[in-house]
């Protein structure tokens, strides 16, 4: 079961990856980038080019994590 | 280091968005050693490849994309001549195998063709991936052992790829470890289907046109990222840090496919020779002087010593088998009865000419043999003959079956993405309304023919800035439209060009069939000349077929003309050329045409030579009219800077008209041999860099000054010649064309009946829509009849000054069914209607429209009357349920009034103006008349008794208006008016065209207001427009 959230979230980064960030006040240590993408999404209405992140965190948390130019967001979670 | 295996170009149609140039130019620049092209389904973009890899230093590799059964993609790899043409026997298959446009390999295929190719697993769209990524574990296993069992260990890799899309890294551990299981290398590579990230966006538009969708529609097919452009080596180790073995198994397949498209290699046929002949080249001896006696009745000592030159060059150059080749189809043509000529600039050649391949004495008149061909070139020679369009195919067929069509095809075109395409296409894409497209498409100017230009469009056309789409989405739609010109859209035949090769075709490229049914090679003119093959231009030409039909009439009337014997010289001719009465006549009849001879008053051959060459983009645009037509006249003294240039340049007043000019001026001035001043020509005329054209200028002048010529007058001179060189035309192109321009004249002031009868059977044919045509025969005093269901034959007929309109000019009417109707009549005129339906199996349609064109008229009066009764004098099994009938369901037709009124006047002038493209009972502009009469409106016969300068309406049909380049830059409009008394000329200048002057090119307009003045020069009148409104 997934969630999508969209929300924007603090993310630090070593490099371009992510390797922590905070949702809801509370801290995530990324055990592992599962999974790493690009997406383009609808450049014909000017949005920009998007990172996409499929990680795994601390305590078996699954997330995906987006980086776009100027922000990180939780896009979507694992129940 | 890296090679590139996986590249598509713009020749997989809609699934890249560069050309081969830019990608080899792309890799080139990223450190690519070596590059693969792998369209889909196609090796026609090789020769280009090859070209451009091998200016860029880049080493090609030849392989494609094949189609598997079940939609799956797998590369091959070329890795010698033996594969590559494997490789061509795999794709005609998989053409001519299957539904066209849809070709596709079977395993049992590849099985056949298998020798020679390396295969690689494809990408994301090939089997392997698919299989992963759809679970089909089986069906990925049972494709790698097949791929095993055919091509063995070596010569399979399992490709690996990287574009950054989710799974890639599970998906590259399972092909991983798929290949160890397999014992087989990998290899990366990366799907490039554009040269820059910059491309992406054109790409996902082209995609979305591909699979039918809109930009704001999802589909599996459309890119999900931006990163399928062309990788640097380090890019690619950077996303392959865990497989350095597949970034080196790129290179170790590079060096084991050699280069295998070999450019320029000649695969020219031998001619087969009768016995007794010993060689190719005593035969052409032979054939040669024998064609010189009958040209010329004694072959002078000049004469024979051009021929021995020609004969020298043809030989050394191993060009007499295709001589021999060309001479054999124009005798066949000639001994079947075929009117043909040659065009171009074999027309330079005085072989062709003794051989009958030309009708351009070019010994006598002087051509330069050097700019048809030349040692220093050594390019195949192009000979394009024109043939009776009517028999075109006949020719065809015996080049087939001559050489056997295992050596014979058509060569294909590629009809590429134009402004108006790009923007239907792409405005769809894009979410734009039809009914929008529609109205802007047929509203671009076809001066909107390159990127650069349609930047400004928006500023310049008036008729652009009416559309309701926003500016800013109407610039993007007009800035993709730009980026995508050019680009192969279909493939298709081409008009005329077969090639023929000396191997099997089939070793060298691959055959698919095109729309019209035809056997094409995907290779297009230019890559032909490459790849040295023999290409055959055998062109239709329906002018033609209205002399033969002009000829034959005239036979049948008991006054022949022997065509090839008019007289060249004949005053009455030159005077009706002089008065710009040219509509009708081959290559004169445009408006600028006219308004040329106008001023012109050609008085010999030459003239009609210099006219043919002068209407053309390029002269006018580099204002050698001007200085021509004064220096004729007169006006202006002819001198020439340098008394070398007197005997070159005399006949054309001092002025560089045509290119074999510039030649000869290298030659005489700087000591270039024939070759050398070719090479001059052709760089001058290809616009090359400022850079290269000084270097030029550099060696012109030096060899000048060694020659002996003033420094100050070298570098004049190579100034004139820089200036002219880029609009010459050729000379010999110009007397071909020229001297049917000059005969159809003849034939047009001598015989208008029938001629213009030949031009209306011919039709579509000539500048002018068929009413320009029949007004013209009416102001003549040739009176047109219309279509008649018991005097029309097929063709037109004419019985002196009365042209009868034939039933083929009726909209919709097969000619098999024109055929059965003046067969039937054989047996006794139709005496009803009813009596015509019983004897004729003629459909509904058809049946419609030659009621309403009056076919019947002499049968049954009232047209309405008999439309009505349609369905009762039909057989039901004509009925049909053609929803384009204009009359009612059949159920209707018991409604039929008892007494019907006729059509009025402007209901038949539309019928007959929709369905036989000119009015019989009148003139359009004639229903408008009396209004037009109570508001002043001039009729156009009466412009030419108007003073200078006076401003008047006129009123009438616009006629072709077209924007031509002009020096300046400035849009100026052309178009003729055409009303109930005749036609005049009308040009618009910018300004006025700005303020309104979009209504011209309006779609659907039928009647144009004009107000402007009358401007009386150069022995004609002409309006210059202020003011256009549409009726």
């Amino acid at each position: 079961m997934t969630r999508l959230l969209h929300c924007q979230i603090e993310v630090v980064t070593e490099g371009d990856d992510p390797v922590s960030f905070v949702h809801r006040g509370i801290p995530y240590t990324i055990l592992e980038v599962v999974d790493r993408w690009i997406e383009v999404g609808e450049w014909w209405n000017g949005e920009s080019e998007r990172v996409m992140y499929r990680i795994r965190t601390d305590g078996e948390g699954w997330f995906e994590l987006e980086r776009r130019p100027k922000e990180w967001r939780l896009y979507k979670v694992w129940d | 280091m890296f090679a590139h295996l996986n590249v598509r170009s713009t020749f997989s149609f809609l699934a890249s968005a560069s050309s081969v140039e830019d990608l080899v130019e792309v890799a080139a620049e990223s450190g690519t050693v070596s590059m693969a092209l792998t369209d889909i389904d196609t090796v026609a973009g090789l020769v280009p490849f090859h070209r451009a890899a091998r200016r860029k230093g880049i080493h090609p590799i030849s392989g494609v994309s094949l189609t598997l059964e079940g939609g799956d993609r797998l590369t091959v790899l070329a890795k010698n001549t033996h594969g590559y043409a494997n490789v061509c026997r795999l794709l005609t298959e998989a053409h001519l195998g299957n539904e066209r446009g849809k070709p596709c390999v079977s395993l049992e295929l590849l099985s056949r063709y298998k020798d020679g190719l390396i295969a690689l697993t494809g990408g994301w769209d090939g089997p392997l991936v698919r299989g992963v990524v759809h679970r089909r574990k089986k069906d990925a296993e049972h494709l790698l052992s097949a791929l095993v069992f055919l091509f063995g260990r070596d010569d399979v890799f399992v490709e690996l790829q990287h574009q950054d899309l989710p799974g890639t890294r599970a998906i590259n551990r399972t092909l991983a470890d798929a290949a160890d299981a397999y014992r087989l290398k990998k290899v990366a590579s990366h799907a490039v289907r554009y040269a820059q990230k910059e491309q992406f966006p054109l790409y996902d538009l082209l995609t979305c046109v591909r699979v039918k969708s809109t930009l704001e529609q999802p589909h599996p097919e459309r890119p999900l990222n931006a990163e399928e452009h062309i990788q640097s080596p380090e890019e690619m180790f950077a996303r392959f840090p865990d497989h350095l073995d597949a970034i080196r198994n790129t290179l170790y397949i590079a060096e084991r496919c050699s280069e295998v498209i070999q450019i320029g290699k000649p695969r020219f046929p031998s001619f087969p020779l009768p016995l007794g002949v010993r060689s190719a080249q005593e035969m052409l001896y032979t054939l040669t002087f024998q064609g010189a006696r009958n040209r010329y009745g004694h072959v002078a000592s000049a004469l024979r010593d051009r021929l021995e030159h020609e004969l020298q060059l043809i030989t050394a150059l191993q060009f007499a088998d295709y001589f021999l080749l060309v001479w054999d189809v124009v005798r066949f043509a000639r001994e079947k009865g075929i009117r043909c000529t040659g065009r171009g600039s074999a027309a330079d050649s005085a072989v062709a000419y003794c051989l009958g391949i030309t009708d351009v004495d070019a010994y006598t008149r002087g051509h330069l043999f050097e700019r048809f061909m030349s040692m220093e070139r050594g390019e195949m020679p192009d000979i394009d003959i024109d043939f009776d369009a009517r028999f075109r195919d006949q020719v065809a067929s015996y080049v087939y079956e001559k050489y056997g069509s295992e050596h014979v095809a058509a060569v294909c075109t590629y009809q590429t993405y134009r402004v108006r395409s790009a923007i239907r296409d792409i405005g769809k894409v894009m979410s734009f309304p039809e009914e929008t497209l529609d109205s802007l498409a047929k509203r671009i100017p076809y001066l909107l023919s390159s990127a650069d230009k349609i930047a400004g469009a928006l500023d310049r056309f008036p008729e652009l800035q009416s559309t309701a789409i926003p500016i800013e989405r109407y610039e993007a739609l007009l800035r993709f439209a730009a980026q995508v010109q050019g680009f192969p859209r279909h493939i298709g035949t081409h008009l005329g060009g077969l090639v023929i090769t000396s191997e099997p075709i089939l070793t060298v490229s691959p055959l698919q069939m095109s729309a019209k049914g035809v056997k094409i090679i995907p290779f297009d003119k230019r890559a032909i000349e490459d790849l040295g093959f023999v290409k055959l231009d055998l062109l239709s030409l329906r002018t033609l077929s209205a002399i033969e039909d002009t000829i034959q009439l005239l036979d049948r009337r008991g006054t022949p003309v022997d065509y090839e014997r008019i007289p060249m010289d004949d005053s009455d001719t030159y005077a009706m050329l002089g008065r710009g009465e040219t509509i009708g006549s081959f290559q004169l009849e445009s408006p600028a045409q006219r308004a040329l001879h106008l001023r012109l008053k050609p008085d010999h051959p030459e003239d009609i030579v210099a006219a043919v060459a002068l209407i053309r983009p390029g002269p006018i645009k580099g204002r050698v009219v001007e200085p021509f037509l004064a220096r004729r006249k007169g006006e202006e003294p002819i001198t020439y800077y340098h008394p070398k240039l007197e005997p070159i340049l005399k006949h054309t007043y001092g002025v560089v008209l045509y290119q074999e000019q510039v030649i000869q001026i290298a030659t005489a001035i700087a000591n270039f041999t024939p070759g050398e001043a070719d090479e001059l020509r052709r760089v001058m005329s290809h616009a090359r860099s400022k850079y290269e054209m000084a270097a030029i200028g550099e060696q012109f002048v030096q060899k000048a000054i060694a020659n002996g010529v003033e420094p100050d007058i070298a570098q004049m001179i190579f100034q004139y010649i820089h200036g002219y060189a880029s609009y010459g035309f050729c000379e010999a192109h110009a007397a071909a064309f020229g001297t049917i321009a000059y005969k159809t004249a003849y034939l047009l002031q001598h015989h208008p009946g029938p001629y213009f009868a030949s031009i209306l059977t011919q039709y579509p044919m000539g500048y002018y829509p068929v009413h320009v045509i029949v007004a013209e025969a009416r102001r003549r005093g040739v009176q047109v009849l219309g279509v008649d269901i018991n005097e029309s034959e097929v063709g037109c007929t004419t019985d002196g000054n009365r042209i009868r309109l034939g039933l083929k000019l009726v909209r919709g009417m097969k000619e098999k069914i024109a055929v059965q109707i003046v067969s039937a009549r054989s047996e006794g005129p139709f005496t009803s209607p009813e009596d015509f339906c019983r004897r004729v199996p003629i459909d509904r349609l058809v049946m419609e429209r030659l009621i309403l064109t009056g076919a019947f008229d002499r049968l049954f009066a009232n047209r309405r009357q008999l439309a009505w009764n349609i369905h009762d004098i039909l057989a039901p099994a004509a009925w049909g349920n053609d929803d384009q009938s204009l009359l009612l369901p059949q159920t209707y037709s018991q409604l039929q009034p008892s007494s019907t009124l006729d059509y009025s006047l402007q209901e038949r002038l539309v019928h007959e103006y929709s369905f036989l493209s000119v009015g019989v009972s009148g003139h359009w502009v004639e229903l408008y008349r009396p209004q037009l009469d109570r508001r002043g409106v001039y009729k156009v016969a009466d412009v030419s008794g108007l003073a200078q300068g006076e401003s008047i309406w006129v009123a009438g049909m616009p006629i072709r208006p077209h924007r031509p380049p002009t020096k300046s830059g400035q849009t100026v409009v052309f178009f003729s008016l055409e009303d109930e008394s005749g036609m005049v000329d009308v040009t618009m200048f910018q300004s006025a065209y700005r303020a309104g002057g979009g209504a011209v090119f309006a779609p659907g307009k039928t009647l144009l207001c004009v107000r402007g003045r009358v401007e009386r020069a150069r022995g004609g009148s002409q309006i210059i427009a202020e003011r256009v409104i549409a009726v």
